[in-house]
């Protein structure tokens, strides 16, 4: 009987790394295929967004291969004789590994998306003339106006006081989506990593055992995160610093529902 | 029937069911792209209409790319045919006996699967045919779209309101009403059809008849 389970046991645990090193290489091929991609940005990832969607569905089909082996597997450990304690830790080996794959996902997504807003944010600026004077349609006299402004403003002309209306490049005004946003994910990603593995933790825990310890350090795990992703998009978009403000309070008051 | 012989022969139905449907499958999936001729007497088998040449261009062409197999909706059509047999054989023996029981829970149970095998198998069956993808392929899918946000962009813009009537500049951020200098609305809504021939002053449509609001000719 020992035996079988012993069995068992190494069968499970074999199927598991083979799911780890598939996991693996396609985030490897991934990689390789967005530093083949990166260079050839112009002024938008959407590609590149894309393709880490695609890569998505096949990270699910692979955890939905361990939910799917580990129906089978739990038969086969009460056929064994496995007792629930000893079931439990094979069960936990599942949900370590999903979670693994999953987070191992979107930590590399993140990174990706990133690279790739680098890149367009380098292409941004060889392509904008920082040095511009703007100047009023009246009188010429030079208006003091940002080069990366995010939305259009009307500047009163210090010297003439006509009201000139200012319409930003659109590729300075899409760096909030495709290189502000991005990279703002990338600066919260170290608290998201610590607020993911202990959500993780949590829903693996029986909800009575759950101690006021564990849902405290989520909560803080949580606010950490949205508090690094809307301070740098309110210290790189200061236009819009209120509206982020108001955005980032709102997701403090949510993060203390758990 | 006693009981026991009801669940006898109501098993035996269910295990010719399972027998014949991993059968087919199995012929299904060895054929080539499009079905063989071991494929086309299956169809026979089950009085099943083959797909014609078109029919098999337009789900090759538009539907997921396969590598291999009998087309999924002549496969439907035999799961199809193979439940309504499956059904008859119930209704030759069962027409006019009472199930026990347990009997009845057996044939419950089974009539949920023939409820539902369609969709499942056909689902794992289009799953082994499809053409593997992989992470190359998404690349070379996403690349079809790259830089599509990148084209017809531009350049930023300077420009300032003038008076339609006046051409005199808007000189307040918040102005959004008359021209501080001859008082025509800035941002009129309503349509101008006509300017006054001697000071100029703009006329709407509902002026028409009306002296010039600015200079009274």
């Amino acid at each position: 009987m020992e035996d079988t389970k012993q069995q068992l046991i190494e069968r499970w645990d074999t199927f598991l790394s083979k799911i780890k090193a598939r996991c693996d290489e396609m985030i490897t091929q991934a990689n390789q295929g967005t530093d083949m991609f990166v260079p050839q940005l112009l002024f938008d990832n959407n590609a590149i967004g894309n393709a880490w969607t695609g890569i998505r569905n096949q990270i699910y089909e692979l955890t939905e291969k361990i939910s799917e082996a580990w129906l089978k597997m739990d038969r086969l450990f009460d056929d064994a004789g496995s007792s629930r304690a000893e079931t439990e830790l094979q069960r936990e080996k599942k949900e370590k590994m999903s979670a693994y794959i999953q987070w191992e996902y979107e930590k590399n997504r993140i990174i990706a998306i990133a690279k790739a807003a680098r890149q367009i944010l380098s292409n941004v600026k060889k392509h904008v003339n920082e040095n511009k004077l703007h100047n009023c349609t009246q009188c010429g006299f030079p208006l003091d106006i940002p080069i990366y402004s995010f939305r259009a403003k009307n500047v009163k002309c210090g010297s003439c006081g006509s009201v000139n209306t200012f319409k930003p490049d659109d590729r300075v005004v899409a760096l909030e989506t495709w290189v502000l946003v991005p990279l703002a994910d990338e600066c919260a990603l170290i608290n998201k990593e610590k607020e993911y593995f202990l959500q993780e933790k949590l829903n693996s825990t029986d909800s009575k055992k759950v101690t006021d310890q564990q849902v405290q350090e989520l909560i803080e795990a949580r606010k950490a995160t949205y508090k690094s992703y809307y301070q740098f998009l309110i210290d790189n978009i200061p236009e819009k610093a209120e509206f982020y403000e108001r955005q980032r309070d709102e997701r403090l008051k949510w993060a203390e529902k758990i | 029937m006693n009981e026991n012989e009801q669940l006898v022969q109501l098993k035996k139905i269910a295990g010719n069911f399972e027998e014949t449907l991993k059968q087919v499958t199995l012929v299904a999936l060895d054929s080539p792209k499009g079905g063989d001729e071991k494929w086309n007497q299956v169809l026979q088998k089950y009085q099943v209409e083959p797909a014609t040449p078109s029919q098999k261009e337009t789900f090759y062409s538009n539907g997921v790319p396969v590598i291999k197999g009998a087309l999924p909706v002549e496969l439907r059509k035999v799961y199809l045919s193979l439940r309504q047999i499956t059904i008859k054989n119930y209704r030759d023996i069962f027409q006019n006996i009472k199930l026990s029981f347990d009997a009845e829970m057996y044939w419950d149970d089974f009539t949920t699967r023939l409820q539902n095998f369609i969709e499942e198998e056909l689902n794992t069956y289009v799953g082994k045919i499809k053409q593997p993808v992989g992470v190359s392929n998404i690349f070379a899918n996403a690349f079809s779209g790259m830089n599509q946000f990148s084209q017809g962009l531009k350049g930023s813009d300077l420009n300032t309101k003038r008076c339609n009537s006046c051409g005199s500049p808007r000189s307040d951020e918040n102005q959004y009403g008359e021209c501080y200098f001859c008082g025509t609305p800035l941002f009129e809504t309503q349509k101008v059809i006509a300017k006054c021939k001697i000071c100029g002053g703009v006329k709407f449509l509902e002026d028409q008849d009306k002296p010039c609001q600015f200079c009274g000719n």
